[in-house]
């Protein structure tokens, strides 16, 4: 059974060596665009995209393209931010919940999850690194870029921005090298990992929701179906199982031999059929 | 329970927002340009979204008061809606709210003075002639009441004009207002009703039919006057006998000298909207059942909508008057 996946996107190798070796995550080998990783079960996978928005971008349609369960994937992007003086100290996770772009007008309001114990806060994508920290909000370099390709196309409440304050003052900003990312990171790792659980379970249920009745591909694979007619056999699989919880369709079906007489008999058996209430 | 508060600019200010912020004091609002940034946006998640509902506080522009479909009504020839509010807080597989947004959230428009020189523009056009007012269309009239306030702000307001109607449709059992206040005269409390066995598998988060009962019985014990929704009439095996079961029940412990209107509408979907909730339902019973499509919708055949309406008006003539009797066709 499919517990859900969940795709992570992180733009340095420094911010994402923790998580990789936390959830044992493997490089997936040959050669690829950018470094995926992924877990025994893959139903978690990681892309490093390297910094700013077109590298993000890419990274998201790559990893998009790779993951078997990308459109029913949970997607978080992580990673460090700089922020104003007042928004919250170094280390502090937050889930973002507004998200702007220095050039762009166009804001989202990411869906947000319950109970997560992370504070919320407004992330403003720029393009260019940032030191004014008289903010009220985070900063950082590929938040927006990320939601805005990701919300194209999976369902928005499947996507989550979480960012630890690195650097809130100009002092701060010097210290951020890889090995102070690295273990800085290492410590926040407990933050997330009730979103992570969280992103499981939602994701479970919109692969419930989206996956393919389990009698649809053997009925199709042994007899011709026309698009309309493999559109009708979707249907009627699902009130099949709702209807007839305790009959197996298969023996039912076993002695007919084409598309049409399948479907004759499981429209008539739909139809002479009547919903118990009780 | 609310996830999250999103606020429009525009009524950050607006005391009634301000009122509502008191009742959700651990939530931090986040303020929004218009509630068009948040509610139905694509590739939004209705099931999810119900699981974990926003509430948007917004201010509604135009479009105040609404007539209703041509056969839509308890009696009187002009009939109009209004909506406070979009989406509800229960889940009825047989919603049309399902399929109307893709957000689940809940928006509140608070400007409910605007909503009242709406309905004063139209009781001044239609003066001496009897109109009624529906509210719960696009939500529930009663159940957000604790945040709301929409009963309590608009009963003492229809008070004023007697030869107008107004209809709270409700599923809630949260009566506050109503019990606190005396009788409103043009006022109707409409409960929509059908059988336990059927409610209890389709009226998710809504109280029971056995709670509802009670309720109603108690505010026509009070004096209100009460509607009565059998809507939509849901078939099945077995549904005289439920049926006759929960009218016997109905009446047994309602005062009839309460009832003002009975409505009975057959199940019926938009034609556009079923497909998007069927896939968000795919497990429903009610959505597993025949159903066919009929012109602009999706009902049952006309023979099961036929038999089921007869039936249930020959039951119901041995309780109350014809007089009282409406029917809601359905039509989108």
């Amino acid at each position: 059974m499919n517990n859900g996946c969940i795709c992570w996107v992180i733009a340095l190798a420094s911010e994402a060596k923790s998580l990789i070796k936390d959830f044992k995550m493997y490089l997936m080998p040959g050669d690829t665009l950018f470094p995926i990783y992924k877990n025994k079960n893959e139903n978690e996978w990681l892309v490093i995209t390297g910094v700013g928005q077109l590298n993000v971008a890419s990274g998201v349609s790559y990893l998009y393209s790779l993951c078997p369960y990308s459109k029913t994937s949970f997607w978080i992007n992580f990673g460090i931010a700089g922020a104003g003086k007042n928004v919250g100290d170094i280390g502090e996770p937050f889930l973002i919940n507004e998200l702007r772009h220095h050039d762009f007008k166009k804001i989202y309001y990411p869906f947000i999850l319950p109970n997560l114990k992370l504070k919320n806060a407004m992330l403003k994508t720029y393009n260019k690194p940032q030191n004014n920290y008289k903010r009220s909000f985070l900063f950082d370099m590929e938040g927006w870029a990320f939601y805005n390709i990701v919300q194209k196309k999976i369902t928005r409440e499947l996507i989550a921005v979480v960012k630890i304050i690195s650097d809130n003052s100009p002092e701060t900003i010097l210290s951020i090298n890889k090995n102070f990312l690295n273990k800085f990171i290492k410590d926040k790792i407990e933050y997330l990992m009730p979103l992570r659980d969280f992103g499981f379970s939602l994701s479970n249920l919109e692969t419930e929701r989206k996956k393919e009745h389990f009698l649809f591909v053997d009925i199709t694979e042994k007899f011709h179906f026309t698009f309309s007619q493999s559109q009708q056999l979707k249907n009627f699989l699902i009130r099949w199982d709702v209807n007839f919880p305790k009959r197996p369709l298969f023996s039912e079906i076993k002695d007919l031999n084409d598309a049409k007489s399948i479907l004759d008999y499981i429209e008539s058996s739909l139809k002479n059929h009547k919903l118990k209430w009780e | 329970m609310i996830n999250q508060i999103y606020i429009e600019n525009e009524i950050k200010y607006h005391p009634r927002v301000q009122s509502i912020l008191k009742k959700f004091k651990r939530k931090t609002p986040i303020y929004i340009d218009k509630y068009a940034s948040v509610f139905n946006k694509k590739n939004q998640n209705f099931r999810i979204q119900k699981k974990y509902p926003s509430l948007i506080l917004a201010k509604k522009k135009s479009g105040y008061v609404l007539k209703t479909p041509p056969d839509f009504g308890i009696g009187n020839s002009n009939n109009f809606y209004f909506s406070h509010m979009y989406n509800c807080l229960y889940d009825c597989e047989y919603c049309f709210l399902q399929g109307m947004y893709s957000s689940a959230d809940y928006i509140l428009f608070v400007n409910y003075e605007d909503f009242e020189d709406g309905i004063k523009e139209k009781i001044n056009f239609l003066k001496n002639e009897k109109v009624t007012f529906f509210s719960g269309y696009d939500c529930d009239s009663l159940a957000f009441e604790k945040i709301s306030g929409f009963v309590s702000y608009f009963l003492p307001f229809f008070k004023k004009f007697s030869n107008v109607e107004i209809e709270l449709r409700t599923k809630s059992t949260q009566m506050d207002p109503l019990l606190k206040l005396e009788p409103v005269s043009n006022c109707i409390v409409a409960f929509s009703l059908l059988p336990t066995e059927i409610a209890d598998k389709t009226d998710h988060k809504a109280p029971t039919i056995k709670k509802r009962i009670n309720k109603i019985s108690e505010l026509a014990s009070m004096g209100w006057k009460i509607g009565l929704r059998f809507d939509p009439l849901i078939h099945g095996e077995n549904w005289k006998n439920i049926y006759k079961e929960l009218f016997a029940d109905v009446f047994k412990n309602i005062d009839k000298k309460a009832i003002h209107s009975i409505t009975l509408g057959p199940l019926r979907f938009p034609k556009a909207m079923f497909k998007k909730i069927l896939g968000m339902n795919p497990n429903s019973k009610l959505l597993s059942d025949v159903l066919v499509l009929r012109g602009n919708k999706i009902s049952y055949t006309n023979e099961i909508e036929l038999e089921m309406q007869s039936f249930c008006i020959d039951l119901l003539k041995k309780y109350s008057p014809e007089t009282l009797f409406f029917s809601c066709k359905g039509n989108f």
